[in-house]
């Protein structure tokens, strides 16, 4: 079977490199062995951690060469930036967030978290604009969100929280299933009249507050449920991420694949790569498991497979290795200096990824793959959890593989 | 055979968030709870969960969505048929002996069909077996493919060089020959003779499904030994009794196929394979025109097969495609015929019925005979095996010529 393009992993840097592709009229297979580290998102998307008012370039500068913002350069990031926010715009999803420095966010544990691009009904504000006095909602029996704990946190920051319980007869009669009471299943009951017997029973509670917080549970499938609510309510609201599964990140998903799909793309779900045939440096062909003899030829791969918890990297007692042909990868040390003791702490694995050059291309035993690109979580070199770097690294490495694969046409 | 993959589980519960029938029914605990959770209890106890397994579709959806690996359907599946609990009544002997009521009603057929349309008809088995009236019970034919074939096609295929296996299954043999009859007139204008295998019985997936493990396994084995005797390509032109021959074997019903799992495929595949390597050429006629929606069971979502689908339909040029989102039509065999499950079945459905009225296609195409029973009653469009399109809008002369016959 023979495409234009290959993408291994259809998360969100997949699938964003494979829309750039598909845009410019490539013939794109995305094979995906499973769902993606998109369906946790918190509705935002960091790209690095700043000081207070100091924009993103300056932040960028301080990293080590070995960052994948540092060897896609770091010139070209806003650019891509730009891109990224574009291509998310085109499929349908409506993001806030400004191209040169964060905003901040609020996380199920009522921190203030710095990032880049948030979800439009996700909570979005700048240090200054203080909340005022704010009601955290919590539906009766859901357990993936705590109110009183945000309410705390909030109070610790000298923001004035109260809560309140609400329930609606739908919600009640999913308690049956009390340990399936999940978000997911939540949001499949808010639509229409339901959303707005809700939005009463809150508008009731919420006479002298000044913003309203709710569990993003709203909108599985598209934006409008979670728009309607918030139209509904008599005072400016926004959602909090709650536990997973995440509402906004199945939808992210779910448009991301359509939007793909409806520029000809094609999306092979629950199937992995297993293999290739590397012929003079160049990868020539990839099979994947439920296809047996089948090879899906291409002219430019790309790895798109995430990092551990996705299985784009596996790790033994003394190695790690990339499980599709064993590209080569950067990691230190042994089993013993890969985990940091404090598991708050930044940990050494999460730097270890696939070697990559500054184009992006992958070797195997030294040798570049010359139509072989890594892209997301998979790429080595990012600090994911010192730097916040995470959905920024996924996004614009994508976009910037499609880039160099357009630019040789 | 124990199947280990549960242990992957990292609980992420993505798998019920995916999962069809939890989204339609509350009380079904779900995949993750139903699949790798249960696993580890039902070590102990095999009945552990037991009644909520009734309510799996064995869609699959799940394992598609998990990004461990874990095979959750499988699990499913096979602790239904290991937890000893499901004792089949007269209705699941009926729904699930697909072969032996296709052969009983075949010869009655001419009666037999407009008795299952009668109000009284579906009203007694409504309330005697429990099958739900408001289901449309799919017609049998007048004469089995396999008798059809004896007679008109057999002898024909030997003058092929090139030679191929059917597994027709049993849609194609008792309720709709023509499905097999396309199959035969498409490989013979490319220029391969279509053989049937020695033995076929029904591929066993409603048997499994109903908990009758033991006769399934004895008709997977008889399968399995003719599959290997006829030693080459062994079409199938479901996505069902292709996925029940080439997975379900080996995961639920613990047979090793793997010597023969790779000769076991979609003749779409085949074909599709075959035209992109340039070996077969198709050709079709000029004044073929219709507006078709591709649906993906859930079958071919699991296999993949529609990638080699809707390559060829595009071939067609008169026909304008469609691509349906993909998701469960609801009625997964003979789940949706039971009554308990009608509004379950329709409400999964839901989604895809109003998708396909939106594109209000002149076929909707799909591999899944099930699929096409549940969409025909749900939707009034008509349902078609891509099979039977290619066939329809095959220019027959041109394609012989063009693969030098
Ligand atoms: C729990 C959690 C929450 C997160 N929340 C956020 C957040 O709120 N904001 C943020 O910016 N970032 C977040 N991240 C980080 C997130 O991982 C990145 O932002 C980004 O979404 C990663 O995208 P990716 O495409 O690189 O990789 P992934 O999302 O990991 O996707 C990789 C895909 O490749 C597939 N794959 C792997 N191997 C194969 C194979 N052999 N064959 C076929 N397919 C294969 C996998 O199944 C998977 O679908 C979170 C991560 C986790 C784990
Ligand atoms: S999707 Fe897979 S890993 Fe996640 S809970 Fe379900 S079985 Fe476990
Ligand atoms: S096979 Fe289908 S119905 Fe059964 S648990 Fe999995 S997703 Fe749900």
């Amino acid at each position: 079977m023979k495409y234009d393009d290959i993408i291994i992993g259809g998360g969100l840097s997949g699938l964003l490199c494979a829309i750039s592709l598909a845009e410019k009229g490539r013939k794109c297979l995305i094979i995906s062995q499973g769902q993606s580290t998109l369906n946790f998102s918190s509705g935002s998307f960091e790209f690095i951690n700043t000081e207070e008012g100091e924009d993103f370039e300056h932040a960028i500068a301080a990293l080590p060469s070995r960052h994948p913002y540092q060897k896609i350069g770091v010139d070209r990031l806003p650019r891509l930036r730009t891109s990224v926010a574009g291509l998310l715009d085109r499929a349908g999803i409506r993001t806030v967030g400004e191209n040169e420095r964060n905003h901040l966010r609020i996380t199920p544990f009522g921190a203030l978290k710095q990032t880049w691009l948030s979800l439009a009904e996700m909570t979005h504000f700048q240090k200054d604009e203080l909340l005022g006095r704010v009601l955290v909602v919590d539906i009766r029996g859901f357990l993936d969100f705590n109110a009183s704990f945000i309410a705390s946190s909030l109070g610790q920051m000298g923001i004035q929280a109260d809560t309140c319980e609400v329930y609606v007869h739908e919600t009640e009669r999913l308690r049956d299933n009390a340990s399936e009471f999940r978000s997911a299943n939540i949001a499949r009951v808010f639509n229409g009249y339901t959303i707005d017997r809700l939005a009463c029973a809150i508008n009731e509670k919420a006479t002298d507050v000044d913003f309203i917080l709710l569990p993003a549970v709203f909108g599985l499938d598209k934006e409008e449920p979670a728009r309607r609510m918030l139209e509904k309510l008599n005072k400016p609201a926004a959602f909090i991420p709650t536990m997973s599964p995440s509402v906004p990140g199945i939808r992210l998903q779910r448009l991301l694949k359509q939007r793909f799909i409806s520029l000809g793309g094609m999306f092979l779900s629950a199937d992995t790569v297993c293999g290739g045939e590397i012929v003079d440096g160049r990868l020539v062909s990839v099979r994947a498991l439920n296809h047996g003899d089948t090879r899906f030829e291409a002219e430019n791969f790309i790895f798109a497979c995430g990092s551990f918890f996705s299985n784009g990297l596996k790790a033994t007692q003394d190695k790690i290795y990339e499980p599709i042909l064993g590209l080569d990868v950067d990691y230190e040390g042994g089993h013993g200096e890969w985990f940091a003791p404090d598991v708050y702490a930044e940990q050494p694995y999460m730097s270890f990824g696939v070697r990559t050059d500054k184009r992006l291309n992958v070797s195997l035993d030294g040798k570049t793959l010359e139509n072989a690109y890594a892209v997301g979580q998979l790429l080595s070199g990012a600090s994911p959890i010192k730097s916040g770097c995470t959905g920024g690294v996924s996004a614009v490495s994508a976009v910037y593989a499609a880039d160099i694969i357009l630019n040789q046409q | 055979m124990q199947d280990n993959s549960f242990q992957d589980c990292v609980k992420c519960t993505l798998c019920t968030a995916y999962c069809p029938m939890a989204a339609v029914n509350p009380f079904y605990i779900g995949p993750k709870q139903a699949g790798p959770d249960g696993e580890r209890y039902r070590l102990k106890d095999k009945a552990f969960y037991d009644y909520a397994l009734k309510y799996c579709l064995n869609c699959k959806r799940c394992e598609s969505a998990c990004p461990s690996g874990v095979r959750i359907g499988d699990i499913i599946a096979k602790a239904k048929l290991d937890s000893g609990q499901f004792h089949p009544g007269l209705r699941e002997m009926i729904l699930a002996n697909t072969d032996m009521m296709g052969s009983l009603a075949v010869p009655f057929s001419p009666i037999i069909n407009p008795v299952l349309k009668w109000d009284l008809s579906k009203k007694m088995m409504d309330g005697i077996l429990g099958i739900d009236h408001r289901r449309t019970f799919p017609a049998y034919a007048g004469q089995t493919f396999v008798r059809w074939y004896k007679k008109h096609a057999g002898k024909a295929q030997e003058a092929f060089s090139k030679q191929v296996y059917y597994f027709h299954g049993c849609y194609a043999n008792y309720n709709y020959p023509k499905l097999g009859q396309d199959l035969i007139k498409l490989m013979n204008a490319c220029g391969y003779g279509v053989r049937l295998l020695e033995k076929e019985k029904c591929c066993g997936v409603a048997l499994i499904s109903n908990g009758m493990g033991g006769q399934a396994k004895r008709q997977a084995r008889v399968n399995l030994a003719s599959i290997r005797k006829a030693g080459t390509t062994v079409l199938t032109t479901s996505t069902t009794c292709t996925m029940t021959l080439r997975d379900e074997y080996p995961h639920v019903l613990g047979l090793d196929n793997a010597d023969v799992r790779d000769n076991i495929t979609l003749a779409l595949r085949f074909l599709c394979e075959k035209v992109e390597s340039g070996e077969i050429k198709l050709a079709f006629k000029s004044d073929y025109r219709k507006k078709v929606a591709y649906h993906t069971s859930c079958h071919a979502e699991k296999q993949g097969s529609w990638i080699y689908s809707l390559p060829l339909l595009r071939l067609i040029p008169g026909v304008q495609l469609t691509v349906l989102e993909s998701s469960c039509c609801g009625i997964s065999g003979t789940f949706g015929f039971k009554k308990e499950n009608y509004e379950y079945s329709q409400g999964i459905g839901e989604k895809l019925f109003n998708n396909i009225r939106l594109a209000n296609p002149d076929y909707v195409a799909t591999e899944c005979e099930t699929c096409k029973w549940q969409i025909e009653m749900s939707t009034g469009f008509e349902v078609i095996n891509p099979i039977c399109l290619l066939a329809d809008a095959l220019d027959v002369e041109a394609t012989r010529k063009l693969n030098q016959l």
